[in-house]
């Protein structure tokens, strides 16, 4: 008994301290960076779930995506805003019986419209997006190489405001991709959805 | 194949070759026919045959186009047309920005007491924190002099020169001596550039012409610093008559002024030239014939030996209006002033300038989010590229003997966490007066923040 209450003696402040260092971080982050919208440029970061269709049965994957915004393209204050974001995008696909593998990376423009609403921390969006992408397959009863294709995609979100400098946002699209063949393997036209939730940061002051 | 030149079969309606006999579509024999009748009887050029002439007719770039033709003729005649009589719809105090007559203005509502022209050489270079809002050229701004030697009344360059005289009067010891709203206040500076002397105007410079008869006067008196005067003491009451739908000064007005106790206080019935004479109350009459009349109350006494300034607590508005039938309502009230302790000695008075510091310092406070106003620091807190710029120049609603009050509006602009651009508007009224000097505030209401 001693010794584990020395113990709890000795986690207690450690446990304390990160959390205070976690806690500095946060704030530091507030006070020095800058949320996305608000300010005119903005650097979002993301995690990226999408699905790629394989022959006749759909293969989910997980990414990241990694876009610059622009987000004074064109704001009033009855219409809302409208923002253009450029950026890099990678998921990577495992197939569940052949153990195959697809990457697929890109890179893509995305429109977003903030309408015009009352509300003063959440911020629905519309948005779409043009990607160029690149597909990577790793198959192992198959001839493995890469192709391109292009995705086109519409879809919405929601930004959610964490602090004076950082949204919170979380999106989905509906989007229609093709591939070029990659040997004996066909990617037919297909349509699938993309979600994603990230971190976006806005900068300058 | 043209379709005027086709022939067709009489029968099935097919068309058909002239040199065949027999129809291919149904076998008849088209030679028993003439001719004639195996010729289409619509001719060509036939509207209504031709599927592309009818589709012009209702093309819908023709109706466009005639539409787009008609609207700019009736806008054309429209443009061109002699514009009506419109009146003018009155001004309010606070929106004062882009006025013709600034001065008209302010007593329309009876908020200023003089008025200072775009080009007034007073006004002294603006600071870059509210520099892109400013417009104090259009604004009435109330300049103030006080009297601190003897009282030397000065004409100025009235719009009668024939009436225009010099004088000097007894040295009254605290007179409140006001701007004529009539005299511009570059006038006045070329006058005295240096000293502070007490400037005013005199009264019915123009009282031989006639106002015109389309014109709705109203009458309107400058506001006086306080309504209580020693034995002794002068008072210049001054006045204007502004035509109500255009807002601006009638020339030609006559303008009557009496005691209703020459015994307390006699006045000069032409030139409103109040001379207090024994401890009492009185009330002198301004009539304007048509234009109104306005009644105001003065008082009398002697002088208390106290000098203390803090206890010159304001009074209520003792001065009154009374207004004939057939005026307007829109004559304006004298703005509320505030009678002092009577041995009180009389502060600096704040001039333009130092109401210009003044709001350069709000918004300044403002902009540093150092103002504590609920509304403003959740406004300010949130968003970025924060604006805080002024909407109207600062304008003079009431006088007391301390200072002026001022009020002016303010636009708010930022974006908020969503990119959109948020703008709001408050209208700010600060307390403006002058102590060791230095122009300070001592109260500022902040109104609540609206869309503009």
């Amino acid at each position: 008994m001693p010794v584990i209450a020395v113990t709890r003696r000795r986690q207690r402040p450690a446990i304390r301290c990160a959390a205070r260092r976690v806690a500095g971080v946060l704030c530091l982050m507030s006070g020095t960076l800058h949320a996305q919208n608000a300010q005119p440029y903005a650097a979002q970061f993301s995690a990226l779930f999408t699905t790629i269709r394989t022959g006749s049965a759909n293969t989910g994957g997980a990414g990241v995506e990694l876009q610059q915004r622009f987000n004074r393209l064109y704001a009033t204050e009855r219409f809302g805003a409208v923002s253009l974001g450029v950026g890099g995008q990678f998921t990577t696909h495992t197939t569940l019986l052949l153990r195959d593998r697809l990457r697929i990376a890109g890179v893509f423009v995305e429109p977003r419209w903030v309408p015009a609403t009352g509300l003063v921390d959440v911020f629905p969006y519309l948005s779409a997006r043009l990607a160029v992408q690149r597909l990577t397959g790793d198959f192992r009863f198959t001839e493995s190489g890469g192709s391109f294709g292009a995705a086109l995609g519409v879809g919405g979100g929601l930004a959610v405001k964490l602090t004076r400098r950082i949204n919170i946002d979380a999106g989905a699209q509906l989007i229609r991709q093709q591939f070029g063949d990659i040997g004996a393997q066909q990617f037919d036209p297909f349509s699938t959805y993309t979600a994603k939730i990230g971190v976006s940061v806005g900068y300058p002051r | 194949m043209s379709t005027a030149n086709a022939h067709h079969c009489p029968d099935c309606k097919a068309q058909i070759n002239p040199d065949l006999r027999s129809c291919r579509q149904c076998g008849s024999d088209v030679g028993v026919w003439p001719e004639s009748q195996r010729t289409p009887l619509i001719l060509p050029g036939n509207p209504a045959f031709s599927a592309d002439v009818v589709r012009k007719r209702t093309s819908i770039p023709r109706i466009v186009g005639a539409t787009a033709l008609g609207a700019s003729i009736i806008g054309t005649v429209l443009y061109y047309m002699p514009a009506g009589d419109v009146a003018k719809p009155q001004p309010i105090a606070s929106a004062s920005a882009g006025s013709a007559d600034a001065s008209a203005l302010g007593l329309e509502s009876g908020s200023a007491v003089s008025a200072m022209p775009s080009d007034a050489p007073l006004a002294a270079p603006m600071s870059t924190d509210s520099m892109p809002a400013f417009s104090y050229g259009d604004t009435s701004l109330t300049r103030t002099v006080a009297s601190t030697g003897p009282q030397v009344i000065t004409q100025a360059d009235a719009p009668d020169r024939s009436l225009a005289s010099v004088r000097a009067s007894a040295p009254p010891p605290r007179e409140p001596i006001v701007e004529s709203p009539s005299v511009p206040v570059a006038r006045v500076a070329s006058i005295s550039p240096d000293s502070r002397r007490s400037v005013t105007a005199l009264v019915g410079a123009s009282r031989s012409a006639d106002p015109s008869a389309d014109t709705s006067p109203s009458l309107s008196l400058a506001p006086i610093l306080s309504n209580i005067l020693s034995p002794g003491q002068q008072l210049q009451l001054r006045w204007t008559v502004i035509d109500r739908r255009t807002s601006r000064r009638v020339s030609g007005s006559s303008v009557g002024f009496t005691s209703s106790r020459q015994s307390i206080a006699s006045v000069d019935s032409k030139t409103g030239l109040v001379v207090a004479r024994n401890p009492g109350s009185t009330v002198i009459i301004i009539d304007g014939g048509s234009a109104g009349r306005i009644t105001v109350r003065l008082i009398v006494s002697v002088p208390q030996p106290s000098t203390e300034v803090a206890s010159a607590t304001p009074t209520p508005a003792v001065a009154s209006r009374t207004t004939p039938p057939v005026a307007s309502p829109v004559v304006s009230v004298p703005a509320p002033v505030a009678a002092p302790a009577a041995a009180a000695p009389r502060t600096e008075m704040p001039d333009a300038d130092d109401v210009r510091t003044m709001v350069d310092r709000f918004i300044r406070d403002v902009r540093r989010d150092a103002v504590r106003n609920a509304e403003l620091t959740q406004f300010m807190a949130d968003g970025a590229d924060h604006r805080v710029t002024l909407v109207s120049g600062p304008t003079i609603i009431s006088t007391t003997t301390l200072g002026v009050r001022v009020t002016f509006d303010m636009r708010f602009s930022k974006f908020d966490s969503g990119g959109r651009p948020v703008t709001r508007v408050s209208s700010i009224a600060m307390d403006v007066d002058k102590r060791n000097g230095q122009p300070t505030s001592s109260a500022v209401a902040i109104g609540s923040l609206r869309r503009p």
